[in-house]
């Protein structure tokens, strides 16, 4: 039923596309009120990229139903396709230590959620070319790991979730220091001071900087990293893991993750998801081992 | 209040046409090498006069949004500044935000309240122009306020875990949103009538009695 009214939809919409583009063809483009920029454009070009975006949106929407479709087949308890967000109704969807404090729960193996090193491995997943990190986190097994959130050194500052591992015996030891932000900027000198004082302190370090639109840190040594990517990864372990107890917890925050860091429309109703940014979709659900 | 006006926008037009393709775009950290780019977008960047005309439209955007916002930001600022119990600080701001802080005169307490006007691509409305107030105090700061609008006015403004639309935290209000795809022109590439979303959006928050407000909100809060 969604994707016939979708497809309807779509095909009026390539219909007035088509009646606009012809329209568009046919008239002059030289529209001149008296204060405008239209000067600094050539409203030609304009058209055709114009003309470009709207195939492109045509196609993305198009692939994300199919997308949409078979991944609600595969996997029915999603948190795409969920309504509660976990933290939004206690108004604090977009508190950055909320959201720290949870995400270093969920990704800590030796917590009561049961999910073991899941969420751990999902997130690591999401970091590129860490794929050696990921080896030894497997090899080594869980109970040497620990995870801390707010995470304090003098003179540094706090850090929002630091991971240690390779403490046992025989193994290289390994640090990843992540710094998430919502809305917020980074502090002066932040990710540098990081960067310097967690090094000397632990050696070498893993430095993520973790942000909705994915940008850089001031720092060149930490690697941007998107909340959407991470919640791509999330839901693909999520996946195999729907009679464990931390299941609904962690899809609640992952449905959370996605409406208030993503912008996407995560529902039980397919019709409201597919009023997401099909782009944005698109990418969330991007067959695993692709970035 | 500024004297200058605002010329109709193409590029926050084309923005508002094709926003879902310009977000994702802007949000790449660079378009032509971001490998998480969606294929139909990637292709459409790899041509070099495309792409040209893309980060022309961008920085046409920024610079068109900018000009918005201060405008907007001026006369909110102005119409606060009116009460003469209030005065008006800067704040830092962007090109896609700008806000000012509110205080008492004389009041030796760390209350203040921040105004802010930005620009945000909303989940149903596309880029939309907002006005939100934030005072300390959270959940309960909220509350109170939006009560004080209420009493004021007769309108409830929206708290932030209420909003449909986009998220925000607790402590801030909702005071108007002006959706652009509201003030497009019926050019062939629509424009983005500037003035008239700056009308839209000084109409609505006139009605709210601001400065009056604002002097309850910061005399409740100390």
């Amino acid at each position: 039923m969604h994707l016939v009214a979708v497809n309807n939809r779509i095909a009026e919409f390539a219909g007035d596309l088509a009646k606009a583009s012809s329209l568009l063809s046919e008239c002059d483009l030289e529209p001149v009120p008296t204060r405008s920029h239209h000067s600094e454009f050539s409203m030609d070009s304009l058209s055709l990229l114009g003309q470009a975006l709207n195939d492109a949106w045509l196609a993305a929407k198009r692939k994300s139903m199919q997308q949409l479709q078979a991944h609600r087949n595969e996997f029915p308890l999603s948190p795409l396709f969920c309504d509660c967000p976990l933290l939004a109704p206690m108004g604090m969807g977009r508190r950055e230590t909320a959201i720290t404090q949870v995400l270093a729960w969920l990704l800590s193996p030796n917590e009561s959620h049961g999910l073991g090193n899941r969420l751990l491995l999902a997130f690591v997943d999401a970091i590129p070319d860490a794929g050696e990190l990921k080896t030894q986190i497997l090899t080594e097994g869980s109970s040497h790991l620990s995870t801390h959130a707010e995470f304090s050194t003098a003179d540094v500052g706090r850090a929002d979730i630091v991971i240690f591992g390779g403490r046992s015996p025989g193994f290289k030891a390994w640090t990843v220091v992540v710094e998430a932000k919502v809305d917020a900027s980074e502090g002066k000198e932040q990710s540098t001071r990081y960067a310097t004082g967690f090094t000397s302190e632990f050696g070498e370090c893993r430095f993520l900087y973790l942000t909705p639109d994915g940008k850089s840190a001031a720092s060149g040594h930490f690697t941007p990293m998107r909340y959407r990517d991470l919640a791509r990864h999330f839901i693909i372990a999520l996946k195999d893991a729907t009679e464990l107890p931390g299941f609904s917890y962690a899809r609640y925050f992952t449905n959370g993750m996605l409406r208030d860091l993503c912008g996407i429309r995560a529902s039980s109703s397919m019709d409201e998801v597919l009023r997401s940014n099909a782009f944005e979709i698109e990418q969330l659900l991007q067959p695993s081992g692709t970035k | 209040m500024s004297a200058h006006s605002l010329e109709r926008s193409v590029a926050l037009g084309f923005w508002t046409s094709h926003c879902d393709a310009m977000d994702a775009i802007y949000e790449s950290s660079d378009p032509k090498l971001d490998p998480s780019l969606p294929y139909e977008l990637a292709s459409i960047v790899a041509n070099e006069d495309q792409h040209a005309q893309i980060t022309q439209v961008t920085e046409a955007a920024e610079r068109d949004c900018d000009a918005l916002l201060l405008m907007v930001e001026a006369k909110i600022a102005d119409l606060v500044k009116e009460d003469l119990r209030l005065k008006v600080l800067q704040k830092a701001i962007t090109n896609w935000s700008k806000k000012f802080e509110v205080r008492l005169k004389r009041d030796r307490s760390n209350m203040r309240a921040v105004v802010e006007v930005w620009v945000e691509t909303c989940l149903t409305l596309g880029l939309s122009l907002h006005c939100t107030l934030w005072t300390p105090g959270g959940k309960a700061a909220a509350e109170r306020n939006a009560s004080i609008f209420r009493n004021l006015t007769g309108r409830r403004p929206i708290k932030g875990a209420e909003d449909r639309e986009t998220s925000w935290d607790n402590g801030v209000l909702l005071l108007s949103r002006v959706p652009f795809k509201d003030h497009l022109g019926q050019e062939a590439i629509p424009t983005l009538d500037q003035e008239r979303v700056v009308e839209a959006m000084y109409g609505e928050i006139s009605t709210l009695q601001l400065p009056n407000a604002l002097a309850e909100v910061l005399k409740a809060g100390r």
